[in-house]
């Protein structure tokens, strides 16, 4: 089980913290050289101008920082792109213009579009294998809960897993420009415990999951 | 008849001919810059009148189908019509005059250049007068979206054409530049004597030169495919043109960047009345810039699934590096300087700092778990408008105010040039900023209308200010223009102690660049050399 | 190697480079045509940029005007459009586009011709 949301947030921290830190770094060295270098007369520029072994050492530092980030990056992604060998629930997801139909296991169907949007339910603590493709134009399957979207292409399926951790209500919307109503195109997923999640499959189905 | 020996066969042409057939690089590369400068308020108001619409929940000014072609156009104008051409212009006035050449490699080229992007910009433009309206697929459409089932109407293939032709034109004027870099050098001129903005259209104009075609090939493909036969039908069909346009899609960000910190560059050195600092580190990393920038596009579909994330994550962090070099370069030259706070050093200043939260920003974007959560929001938005409008802009005004005494004979005000600017980094960021945390908090781009329990009303309402003020600094800006070519102060050969072969001609310089015989070249810096040597005697 | 071609040479050499890994790295997938064939545009575009020009002790002609070249770019422009607008556009964007050709071989001979005299 992978919680995208939290691997994504530490692994954003870590990023906004070193940039943070760069950031002051270099305000506070264009801050030094404009106070501690203005022109006052009589002071002469300095004539120097490399420091070819300075600045090599500074690359090394460069190379050390891309390659740490690198590495995190691709850690926390090959958590958040595994798929499951065995998912507990399969659900496929059909984008349209300008809508959303979920597919539950057992055919049982929820569809939505920007005059009624729909809400889906999920369990928690489960793993949930999506299969997402569009029927027209490319849109984009965005949860910003769970911090991940993935683009539904028309013609071939995209597989992701995701796992909601805590009950409640998550917003969802297209995160690609479909055309006309793409703004519109919103959807919510309720993450249920197990118990409620079957009592509303059954509830909507109409029948015996 | 010029040092580097050039000769004209007839006589010297006047009025409107030189203005539409004009054929010397000066003339050339300033209507080129006029022209973008009327783009660049065109795509400005198009884009007031989206924040407009957005600064509060509802849809209160525009439909939502106006909408799309606003951001379309606001965008296209933009990349395609305004910064590129900008950029470009740069080097078409000044690469021939700091290589000490005499006219640049091929006039007809870059004047072809000139009108083919005139004439593909006023042919996109020319598409809000159609029945459906402008194109409306976005400054980088996909497909299917962009086919003709679902994006009907000519303003779309008026879009697609006269992009077509807008690029065709920026790749003759990259050629042109990169030629005479090449090969127009005046004697003494070697390419290790170039100053390090002549180095930076180099590295900018091999990016064009070998991305744009791909861009015209790909726009070619979808005007076949909209009109002729299916080009994009199987299920790869998307991604391939995903793959073409953000082939080109990258470099032309950097193509839109690099000439302003060469610009920058030269400013800051001049400013700082010292030469600049690292140049052989900083050519190399030019080089491996424009190298990278060539390699890493397809992250701008990390969420597809479709392709190798790890690669092109891989190369653009890597571009930290020669970032890193360039901004190393920058602030030494500044420390150990005696630093002078003209108006184009404040707006060079301004580009260090604020670029480098866009590339800062870019660098979080390069990864694709983070990615997958802030791509297509406006967390991306507040990213590329650091790096385009922070940045790239910001050092368009520390060129347009150096360089404007020499282009024109005359100095633009110092007064109106610090109002501009101050006027220019609130509205700058008070506008983007807030877009950081629109797009972390789940604010989807390209949208007309947000919900307004979404809560992104106040942020949007900040941005929408910020906008405003950004208005106002660019009418200063061109209150500065007319009042200062009103009034005339003349400037001089050489008003900011330049360190590089323009400042050695008259303001503005004559038809063939150079009068008598060239200074002694014996470094990037020539007449900072030459006022040294004499300071020694 | 001249040193203007050294500087395509190097550049084009770090997109090889760049294309080589991506080839290695996602073998089944074709992206690394486009930096391997941008490598390799370099050369033709090398050579339009290097190779044609005049003697270099002799001064090289340039115009002061050129309304030729602004007719056949308007024509381009036109025949552009016209793929939009309709036959009939593209009829007459390819007329202008033409009269702009000859115009300019012509503006060209006698550029020749009068350096020579």
């Amino acid at each position: 089980m992978v919680d995208t949301r939290v691997e994504v947030q530490d692994l954003f921290d870590a990023y906004l913290w070193i940039a943070v830190a760069v950031a002051v770094i270099v305000f506070g060295a264009v801050g030094f050289a404009a106070l501690r270098y203005r022109h006052r007369s009589g002071r002469e520029p300095s004539r120097r101008s490399d420091a070819l072994r300075a600045e090599l050492a500074y690359v090394g530092v460069l190379v050390l920082i891309t390659a740490g980030l690198v590495t995190a990056t691709f850690r926390t992604e090959d958590e958040v792109d595994a798929v499951a060998s065995d998912p507990a629930l399969r659900i496929d997801v059909t984008a349209f213009q300008w809508g959303w139909t979920w597919t539950y296991p057992d055919g049982f169907r929820v569809t939505g579009n920007s005059e009624s949007p729909p809400t889906f339910a999920v369990p928690t603590d489960r793993t949930v294998r999506f299969t997402l493709r569009s029927r027209d134009v490319i849109h984009a399957f965005w949860i910003p809960e769970q911090r991940f979207k993935r683009d539904a292409f028309p013609n071939r399926t995209t597989e992701f897993d995701l796992d909601f951790d805590q009950p409640g209500m998550n917003g969802g919307v297209c995160a690609e420009f479909c055309g006309l109503r793409h703004s519109q195109m919103s959807f919510d997923v309720l993450a249920l415990s197990e118990p409620d999640f079957q009592a509303w499959l059954a509830d909507r189905s109409g029948g015996a999951p | 008849m010029s040092p580097n020996g050039v000769a004209t066969v007839e006589r010297a042409p006047s009025g409107p001919l030189t203005w539409v057939a004009g054929a010397d690089h000066k003339v050339t590369a300033l209507r080129t810059a006029v022209v973008a400068l009327i783009f660049f308020i065109a795509s400005g108001l198009l884009a007031l009148l989206m924040r407009t619409e957005l600064a509060q929940p509802g849809l209160q000014v525009v439909s939502e189908g106006t909408y799309n072609e606003l951001f379309t156009m606001h965008g296209s104008g933009m990349i395609y019509l305004v910064v590129t051409p900008l950029a470009l212009s740069l080097g078409l006035y000044f690469v021939p005059l700091q290589v000490g050449a005499a006219e640049i490699w091929s006039p007809r080229l870059a004047l072809s250049g000139l009108w083919l992007y005139v004439l593909g910009g006023a042919i996109m433009f020319a598409g809000f007068l159609t029945d459906q309206g402008s194109g409306r697929a976005g400054w980088a459409p996909t497909v299917p979206l962009a086919s003709d089932h679902w994006t009907p109407g000519i303003g779309m293939d008026m879009w697609v054409l006269g992009v077509c032709l807008a690029v065709l034109g920026m790749f003759l004027q990259g050629l042109c530049v990169l030629a005479t870099a090449l090969r127009e050098r005046a004697p003494g001129m070697t390419l290790l004597r170039m100053p390090p903005f002549t180095w930076t259209l180099v590295a900018t104009a091999l990016m064009v030169i070998t991305s744009f075609p791909v861009l015209i090939a790909a726009m070619g493909l979808l005007e076949w495919d909209r009109h002729v036969s299916p080009v994009f039908d199987a299920s790869g069909g998307p991604a391939l043109f995903q793959h073409l346009f953000w082939f080109y899609g990258h470099p032309v960000v950097y193509v839109m960047f690099f000439p302003f910190v060469g610009a920058v560059a030269e400013v800051v050195a001049t400013f700082s009345r010292r030469r600049f600092f690292g140049y052989s580190l900083f050519v190399i990393s030019m080089l491996l810039f424009a190298a990278l920038s060539m390699s890493v596009w397809a992250h701008h579909m990390f969420t597809t699934g479709q392709v190798t994330n790890q690669y092109y994550s891989l190369t653009s962090h890597a571009l930290i590096i020669p970032a890193g070099i360039e901004y190393f370069d920058l602030i030494a030259t500044m420390i150990g300087g005696a630093i002078l706070f003209r108006t184009p050093m404040l707006f060079a200043i301004g580009f260090v700092l604020q670029f480098l939260i866009g590339g800062l920003t870019g660098i979080i974007v390069a990864s694709p778990p983070i990615d997958y959560h802030v791509h297509d929001s406006f967390f991306v938005v507040g990213h590329f408008h650091y790096t385009l409008f922070a940045g790239s802009v910001f050092g368009f005004f520390a060129a347009a105010y150096y360089w404007f005494p020499k282009v024109t004979g005359v100095t633009l005000r110092e007064g109106l040039g610090k109002l501009h600017f101050w006027l220019l980094v609130i509205g700058t960021n008070v506008t983007f900023f807030p877009m950081f945390f629109l797009g972390f908090d789940g604010m989807q781009r390209r949208i007309a209308n947000y919900p307004a329990s979404s809560g992104f009303g106040d942020l949007n309402l900040v941005s929408t200010i910020g906008a405003f003020v950004i208005a106002l600094a660019v009418l200063v800006f061109l209150i500065n223009l007319w009042v200062s070519l009103r009034h005339r102060e003349p400037a001089g050969d050489d008003p900011w102690e330049g360190q590089t072969l323009e400042w050695a001609t008259s303001s503005p310089p004559p038809r063939f660049n150079f009068r008598g015989r060239l200074p002694e070249i014996s470094s990037f810096a020539p007449l900072l050399d030459r006022r040294e040597r004499e300071a020694e005697r | 190697m001249s040193r203007p071609s050294a500087v395509l040479a190097v550049w084009g050499g770090m997109l090889a480079v760049l294309a080589l890994v991506l080839a290695l790295w996602s073998p089944p997938q074709y992206a690394w045509a486009l930096l391997a064939g941008a490598a390799i545009g370099l050369g033709p575009l090398g050579w339009v940029m290097l190779v044609p020009g005049g003697k270099p002790d002799e001064p090289r002609p340039v115009p002061d005007t050129s309304l030729p070249t602004v007719v056949l770019s308007a024509g381009i422009a036109l025949t552009a459009l016209g793929l939009a607008a309709g036959l009939w556009l593209v009829a007459i964007g390819i007329e202008i586009l033409a009269l702009g050709g000859f115009a300019l071989v012509r503006e060209l001979r006698a550029q020749r011709s009068a350096r020579r005299s």
